[in-house]
């Protein structure tokens, strides 16, 4: 059972390394256009640690993404990201039981979350479904090679903070 | 699964529905989170610096033009200039028609009702590919306040304030599926509002609901603020009219608009920051 102190570190250096992909997005990606659209990274500085410290870490981990997201960002309802990180969190924790944590479980997740949150845009903007799917299709394709960097990050993060555990990610 | 559920599920439910009241109600109050005012602040040296290093890099690249496409450009702009005489020559006899038009459209000569402006860079376009923003390096210091109007160089319509921080603010362009504002028709007196749709803001487009469907609407008719309830100042362009459309049913028609100011081009705007109702 970890320390409060490894605990408290652990989690700061998770939040640290978000608040880094966070930066890298409101001072870089937001001003690139790929295919017509920006590249949204936020999803998976949410969800990919889920898939590494489990449902109730993750989870919260997610939570307090959400908040900060739906109050930097503008979405369709208030609360969009609350509600959609901490579950697409919970779902990819438990994904990541079978498949163990990764790349291939960081880009399912990233698939997932960006489903949710497409889901409840379609439902709110009611645009036509071509046009609607043409934009979430780029978007998904252009961040979803941003997982294999995020992925890293996180990565050594659990390596740095689990040394003494005997579970290791591929 | 289940014993997760059963043990922390509902403790991890009831702190994110918590959580999305408390957004909720937060988003109804009239001010910026203070997370997203410093946010704001703190960016906003940043969007000014990556803008000017995005411009420099873009003006060496421009500036590696050869001698040769320097001579053809020459070459076709000496053509082009004896096109141009030759149309000059044409343009003269339809002065009358251009100078009405020119009165509608001369911003600076005939609305000194609107004189209160506050010139503002642009600094960001849009943060999300679902919604179509322009961040601003002017805020409150500055006299703005949320909902001002927000003009290009020729008057026309961009958008409104729809955040604000203490250097920096958020305009809604018009193409946003956010917008919504009384319009007329220029030429017939028509009225109408002009809306945001999502579909056809992928094509810098918008819509205007509730013609009628005997309507006579032209390609090209212009398109401007009614200014009815006094909220925004009346007869600033919004854009003119592409395509009339019968909803289904055939009892009403919406009119799809090409919007005046061209959004993805727009360095420099104005905001106005109050105006006078001239009766």
């Amino acid at each position: 059972m970890p320390s409060r102190g490894e605990t408290i570190r652990k989690w700061l250096l998770y939040g640290l390394s978000a608040l880094l992909l966070a930066i890298v997005q409101l001072a870089l990606l937001q001003r690139i256009r790929l295919f017509g659209v920006i590249p949204f990274v936020w999803p998976l500085l949410a969800l990919i640690p889920a898939s590494y410290e489990g449902p109730l870490g993750g989870g919260i981990f997610a939570l307090a993404c959400g908040v900060v997201c739906d109050l930097l960002l503008p979405s369709p309802i208030p609360c969009l990201y609350t509600l959609v990180f901490p579950l697409a969190a919970i779902l990819t924790a438990f994904l990541a039981v079978p498949l163990r944590s990764g790349i291939s479980c960081s880009l399912l997740s990233a698939v997932l979350g960006f489903a949710l949150i497409d889901l409840v845009r379609f439902l709110t903007l009611r645009a036509y479904p071509e046009v609607f799917l043409s934009v979430a299709v780029r978007e998904l394709l252009i961040t979803l090679p941003l997982c294999i960097p995020v992925t890293l990050l996180y990565a050594a993060i659990y390596r740095r903070t689990h040394e003494n555990d005997s579970r290791r990610p591929i | 699964m289940k014993d997760f559920f059963k043990q922390y599920g509902i403790w991890i439910l009831a702190a994110a529905a918590a959580l999305s009241l408390l957004l909720a109600a937060s988003s109804l109050l009239p001010f910026t989170s203070p997370l997203k005012d410093l946010e704001g602040i703190l960016f906003s040296p940043i969007r000014s610096g990556a803008g000017a290093v995005a411009d420099w890099f873009n003006e060496r690249q421009t500036g590696r033009q050869t001698v040769q496409q320097l001579r053809e450009e020459n070459a076709a702009l000496r053509r082009r200039l004896a096109e141009m005489e030759a149309a000059v020559r044409q343009a003269e006899t339809d002065s009358d028609e251009n100078t009405r038009l020119r009165e509608l459209l001369n911003f600076v000569q005939r609305r000194r009702d609107l004189s209160d402006l506050e010139p503002a860079r642009v600094t960001e376009h849009a943060v999300t590919n679902w919604s179509e923003t322009l961040t601003l390096d002017r805020g409150s210091s500055s006299g703005i306040e949320l909902n001002d109007c927000v003009l290009d160089d020729t008057g026309a319509l961009v958008g409104f304030v729809t955040e604000l921080g203490y250097n920096w603010s958020t305009v809604t362009t018009l193409v946003d599926t956010e917008t919504s504002l009384g319009a007329r028709v220029y030429r017939t007196g028509e009225l109408g509002v002009a809306v945001g749709d999502f579909s056809l803001m992928q094509s810098g487009l918008m819509r205007m609901d509730y013609l009628s469907a005997e309507s006579l609407l032209t390609a090209g008719d212009l398109v401007v603020t009614s200014g009815l309830g006094g909220y925004l100042p009346p007869e600033v362009v919004i854009g003119s009219i592409l395509e009339l459309r019968l909803d289904e049913g055939g009892a009403s028609a919406s009119a799809i608009i090409q919007p005046a100011a061209d959004f993805d081009s727009l360095v420099q705007v104005f905001v106005l920051k109050s105006f006078e109702i001239i009766t």
